[in-house]
């Protein structure tokens, strides 16, 4: 169990806290100040930290540091689980970006959250629609304030992420795929790694408690249902995890997703991708050093999407040696230049149209120094985001909902494709 | 200008003048901002402006303004401003029907209990009225407030609200209640004990909301600590487990932490655990993921079969299991690792290094997951390094290898090292093949040379040490740069086990003896221990190999060695060799091999906490206090062979019988109601106190004068399209289906049917896809015992399921 969180700012300074047992005690804040936070450790230190019999388990929102103290063998995932639900909260009532002043301005109703989310250490109700319904003093608007009787009912119920009673003048959903493909290519141009880790985030604004299905081009669905000649090609889909209102016992059956929604916005599914990945740009590079003074860069860009599309804030470092000292860049696309902060050319194209090739070639001039260190060649990196492409193939088939009321629903479609490590050694 | 300020304020003599700035923050609180509307600076004075404040406040009418004042006591009390002179105004202030005052007011009064308990005794029959409040909610906070005073002598009061709680209408009082309880416990355990609460949160298991459960749960653990946790029977396990779909994302954690520590009666009940468990892996919970993960493998630990056991020598052993368990938790373990945030991912990734050590070879096709990103953060980046060394087999470690020798340059000198150890850690085990340990040994002798960074080529040196003493004939493949690369390394470690390897490869490099002569002569510049102790060590090994050129300078050095003051054990150990050689040149060195199998075994019992992540026992870092050995309950019930089957409703099968009961025709015999209607329904005794009331589940799949019968491999010309198809055609013949799924290869069925005379068959049907086959186990119990009649009866089942199946 959880002795004691505490929210820390960036010098340290306890800004909330919160004791729920007696065996810790806010001067274990100043420990922890002088071994993590000055220490300038937190960024490659383990995220659990033990001083003295003391474990202390932290994460960061924005420069503040919320902290788990506890002093017995606790689950590590079930902690870091709790204070991520914490943050998601907090966010909730406080805005996405909420920070320092937000924080204590509100303090109260943090001192609320914090006693309704856990009881002498152990945590209690974490669902965000439902401690909406009976701590309402932030940014959240009041609802209608629901009978004692009916609230209570609400805040301890089997379903705890909706309430009933939400109605709609529009019933509209909003789903969003979202993918992230992570690549690594080695300098001799063989793919590493290639993998999609993708979520499915919905925003929901439907009246009552309505039963929804939902269907991707999941390869062992589709394979079920079509029969024979027209077999469409699914994705293969390598893992994939539920929000919990999906119903996990149906899945396991015959892979349906069917969930009653919570209200607004939440995140329905991830999933993990490794095969057939389509990679949204093909990079070709090539790398000269000529003697020690000298090194030239070519390198190539082919958008391996349809003609339709294009790509947007499309960001490319490629790295030069430290000791540069003049560059020669010349590019047919967008804005390249050289970065001396970032030890890179950082080459910007807004808007990259599909099928299309671009070509950077950079000359550099280089100091000598006295004392010659290897290049350590870190690889280009590369940034970028797809709208309306899915590099894993996954797309959405139906979404159905279904109501008492039998209303009509609108439902819209959104994918987008997201660099997260896109990387090539050269 | 001053005069603005209550002059408890003016700043301290010798201070900077009073300005229009020059008001000096208050000691405690550096630097903080101006402008913030609660946290502007603390002074006496303002204790006392707030004391004039809240005296209005029985006659303020507006709600905001009353919530206002409240607010700036507790920002004050955040600051860690001693604000208790207002106990008494507080006090007033605490009946009100404004729910958000009265919250802050508690808050206000748990803070300083502790260090007026005269004053918080006085507001004692505020709190115990307001645990009478028609407010559910108001209710609950009283209590919490009565319960978080922690004033022993305040028992008296809380024992009678708490006990009322319990029986409250709404959960939310209850749940408040049993946590209650809990700190009551903390506070004063006589007087705990003699209100004797603990049969009744085992009573109130049973509660139908969920929250209460979970928190009797976690409850009865921490009380019953010293006796090992919660007591455990059957009736709870399984009651908890049926209604396991019920509890809220934090709320399961503390059940399927109960699951470790019960052992099950018999193999089945065990798989219908894991069956039931099985869906949690989806969740996106992590904390659920990983104690499921403990769950199985102490499922495993339990039904699985050891060496020396009498069973049915089919039945998996334990470790065939837990391989099992292993492989179908993989991919779910990788998923979050890839997805989750950088501590959970942290967190995970000490998991799966303690996975692959109980199971080696089962990750290895995963290993590209474990390669680093360049935006991970360096302890994230560390954690893979090391579990990539240990993913090496024939087929991966070339990648592997070549990925940790792209890492050895990065600017992060711990990573360079760790990728340097990582690759030899694979020679070393001989993990990687044939040829591997050769071909890392030269990337290794190619890092020695790598004389712009430093650490990786003394690292090299470490680890070519290692290897050395595991694969002695690698000596010729490393020796040549040695001498060159003494030169240059002047990391203490890395030259000292470049000496140690001068002095092993002492037959395949000729000048080695003068290498050392040169180092031995200049022994009063060596300032490390560690290398002295190298020093003398290959001396001697070289001593052996090449007798006549080493004796003098051996001489020399034993001389030097033992004058030398600095270090006790190279002192020793001078004399240990001196006296040695004396009395005969022949030592003969003892190998320790390191054995930690008993620390993995430990920390395997300890999954799941923080002992995985520090890697050693609880014992070593958590208090006496704080220590909570769980032991497992005895299955007090053996029932081995004769007892009901566990009636575990799974939700997913719940489902499909749901499904028959609507389609089927009526003259459907007892077992599918059996099946769909709740094993324990609230009426029945839900601790099992009355064991006569189990209900009739599918009949025991092990019976004594019963033998199965099984074929194997009939042909088939297709394949079942889905396990749904095939369960209602099932249904039209009356045959019903316990559990059934697909896996990539094949279709599984359990089956059970009726016949005429009572009796039950019970029935495994296993469809391969590809090539299109069918195996099948019936096991029949009961009913008629004539043999030929009964074979007529299997047969007739045979073809009724081939038919079902797509024939």
């Amino acid at each position: 169990m959880i002795s004691m969180i505490m929210v820390l700012n960036q010098k340290g300074e306890i800004m909330i806290s919160r004791q729920y047992r007696d065996d810790v005690s806010r001067v274990a804040a100043d420990s922890f100040r002088i071994q993590v936070i000055a220490a300038k450790e937190a960024s490659s230190q383990p995220p659990i930290k033990r001083i003295e019999n003391c474990s202390f388990l932290y994460t960061r929102h924005l420069n503040m540091y919320f902290v788990a103290l506890t002093k017995s063998n606790v689950n590590p995932a079930l902690v870091f689980e709790y204070l991520f639900q914490k943050i998601r909260v907090l966010k909730a009532y406080l805005g996405e970006e909420f920070d320092e002043s937000s924080m204590r301005n509100n303090m109260t109703l943090i001192y609320e959250l914090m006693d309704e989310t856990m009881d002498f250490g152990y945590p209690q109700n974490c669902a965000v629609d439902v401690l909406r319904l009976y701590i309402n003093l932030g940014n959240v608007k009041p609802q209608d304030e629901p009978e004692p009787e009916q609230l209570t009912k609400q805040i301890t119920g089997a379903i705890d992420w909706r309430r009933e009673g939400i109605r709609y003048k529009k019933n509209e959903v909003y789903i969003d795929v979202l993918e992230s493909v992570n690549l690594l290519i080695s300098s001799s141009g063989n793919i590493l790694r290639s993998e999609v880790t993708g979520k499915v985030q919905m925003n929901t604004k439907l009246t009552g408690m309505p039963e929804c299905k939902f269907g991707l081009n999941d390869k062992l669905v589709i394979e079920k249902e079509s029969t024979g000649a027209r077999k469409k090609p699914g994705v293969e889909i390598d893992d994939c995890t539920f929000h919990r209102c999906v119903r996990l016992g149906k899945f396991d059956a015959d892979r349906t997703i069917t969930f009653i929604p919570p209200d607004g916005e939440f995140e329905l599914m991830r999933y993990r991708v490794n095969d057939n990945v389509n990679l949204p740009f093909r990079l070709i590079p090539a790398v000269q050093e000529e003697g020690q003074t000298k090194c030239s860069i070519n390198l190539k860009v082919i958008a391996n999407f349809s003609e339709k599309l294009f790509a947007t804030h499309v960001v490319i470092k490629v790295p030069v040696p430290k000791n540069t000292s003049k560059s020669k860049i010349k590019n047919s696309f967008g804005r390249a230049k050289y970065e001396p902060e970032q030890n890179a050319i950082v080459w910007r194209i807004k808007r990259f149209p599909g099928k299309a090739e671009c070509m950077l070639s950079v000359d550099l001039e280089l100091v000598r120094t006295v004392r010659p260190k290897a290049w350590v060649r870190p690889p280009i990196n590369v940034e970028f985001q797809v709208p309306m492409f899915t590099a894993s193939g996954v797309h959405v088939r139906f979404l159905r909902v279904y109501d008492k009321s039998g209303y009509h629903t609108n439902r819209w479609v959104r994918y987008i494709t997201k660099a997260g490590g896109y990387q090539v050694r050269i | 200008m001053a005069s603005t300020y209550p002059n408890t304020n003016m700043p301290v003599p010798g201070g900077p003048p009073p300005g229009t700035n020059g008001i000096p923050p208050p000691p405690g609180q550096p630097g903080q901002p101006r402008d913030e509307s609660y946290f502007t600076e603390s002074r006496k004075g303002e204790v006392n402006e707030l004391r004039q404040l809240l005296r209005t406040f029985g006659t303020e009418k507006d709600r905001n303004r009353k919530r206002d004042i409240m607010k700036k006591v507790i920002a004050y009390m955040t600051l860690g401003i001693d604000v208790s002179r207002l106990f008494t105004e507080m006090m007033l202030a605490i009946e009100t029907r404004d729910l958000v005052v009265k919250k802050m007011v508690y808050l206000f009064l748990c803070n300083y209990a502790e260090t007026h308990p005269d004053l918080a005794q006085m507001c004692t029959n505020t709190l115990v009225k307001d645990c009478g409040n028609e407010d559910p909610m108001v209710r609950g906070l009283a209590l919490r407030a009565l319960c978080s005073l922690r004033l022993p002598q305040m028992i008296e009061y809380t024992s009678e609200p708490l006990r009322k709680s319990l029986q409250d209408g709404h959960a939310y009082v209850r749940k408040t209640g049993v946590m209650g309880i809990l700190k009551m416990y903390h506070l004063n355990k006589e007087e705990f004990d003699k209100a004797s609460f603990n049969d009744i949160l085992y009573d109130m298991l049973r509660d139908p909301d969920s929250s209460v459960v979970t928190n009797c749960i976690l409850v009865l653990n921490e009380i019953m600590a010293d006796s090992g946790g919660m007591a455990l029977n059957r009736a709870v396990m399984l009651h908890l487990l049926n209604r396991i779909h019920e509890f809220s994302e934090f709320g399961i954690l503390s059940v399927l932490d109960l699951v470790p520590r019960y052992i099950p009666a018999n193999d089945e009940e065990g798989f219908q655990i894991m069956n039931l468990l099985d869906p949690v892996l989806r969740t996106a919970n992590a904390g659920a993921v990983v104690a499921t993960i403990r769950a199985f493998l102490s499922i495993a630990d339990a039904v699985g079969k050891r060496p020396g056991d009498d069973r049915d020598p089919d039945s998996p052993t334990v470790d065939d299991l837990k391989r099992q368990v292993v492989v179908r938790i993989k991919a779910p373990l990788v998923t979050l690792i890839a997805s989750s945030s950088n501590e959970l991912s942290y967190v995970l990734l000490k998991y799966a290094d303690q996975l692959i050590d109980l199971c080696p070879g089962i990750f290895d096709d995963e290993y590209r997951q474990f390669y680093v990103r360049f935006s991970d953060p360096t302890h994230i980046k560390h954690s893979k390094v090391r579990i990539l060394a240990k993913l090496a087999n024939p087929q991966t470690a070339p990648d592997i290898v070549s990925e940790l020798s792209e890492l050895i340059a990065t600017v992060d000198d711990t990573m360079g090292r760790i990728a340097v150890r990582s690759m030899a850690s694979i020679a070393i085990h001989d993990s990687g093949g044939e040829g591997a340990v050769e071909s890392i040994a030269r990337r290794l002798v190619e890092m020695l040379d790598l004389q712009g960074i430093p650490h990786v080529s003394s690292e090299a040196a470490v680890s070519l040490a290692s290897l050395v003493r595991r694969h002695p004939n690698i000596t010729t493949v490393i020796s040549a740069p040695l001498p060159r690369a003494l030169k240059y390394i002047t990391e203490p470690s890395g030259k000292a086990a470049l000496i140690f390897l001068l002095g092993e490869c002492g037959d395949s490099i000729v000048e080695a003896p003068y290498v050392l002569e040169k180092v031995i002569d200049s022994y009063e510049n060596i300032t490390d221990t560690g290398v002295k102790t190298a020093l003398l060590g290959a001396t001697v090994a070289l001593f052996f190999k090449r007798p006549p050129e080493v004796q003098l300078m051996l001489g020399r050095l034993l001389k030097k060695t033992t004058d030398d003051v600095s270090s006790q054990d190279l002192h020793d150990r001078a004399l240990f060799y001196y006296r040695l050689l004396r009395s005969s040149p022949d030592p003969t060195l003892a190998k320790a091999i390191d054995d930690d199998s008993e620390l993995r075994a430990a920390l395997m019992n300890e999954f799941n906490t923080l002992c995985t992540i520090y890697r050693c026992r609880a014992e070593n870092f958590i208090d006496e206090e704080n220590l909570v050995k769980f032991v497992k309950m005895p299955p007090e019930h053996p029932l081995p062979r004769d007892g009901n089957v566990a009636p575990i409703v799974d939700p997913g099968v719940n489902n499909l019988a749901d499904q028959f009961g609507n389609a089927s025709v009526t003259d459907v015999p007892a077992p599918a109601a059996v099946i769909s209607a709740p094993a324990y329904s609230a009426e029945v005794d839900l601790l099992g106190f009355g064991d006569d009331l189990a209900p009739s589940g599918p009949p025991p799949l092990s019976d004594t004068n019963a033998e199965a019968v099984v074929v194997s491999a009939l042909q088939m010309r297709t394949t079942p399209t889905s396990t749904d198809a095939v369960e209602s055609s099932l249904g039209t013949f009356h045959i019903f289906t316990m559990a059934s799924g697909e896996l990539p290869t094949e279709f599984k069925f359990f089956l059970y049917c009726q016949e005429e005379g009572g009796g039950y068959f019970l029935i495994q049907a296993v469809a391969q896809k590809a090539p299109p086959s069918l195996a099948l186990t019936i096991k029949p119990h009961g009913g008629d015992n004539d043999r030929n009649k009964r074979r007529e009866m299997i047969d007739q089942l045979i073809e009724l399921i081939k038919t079902s199946l797509g024939e």
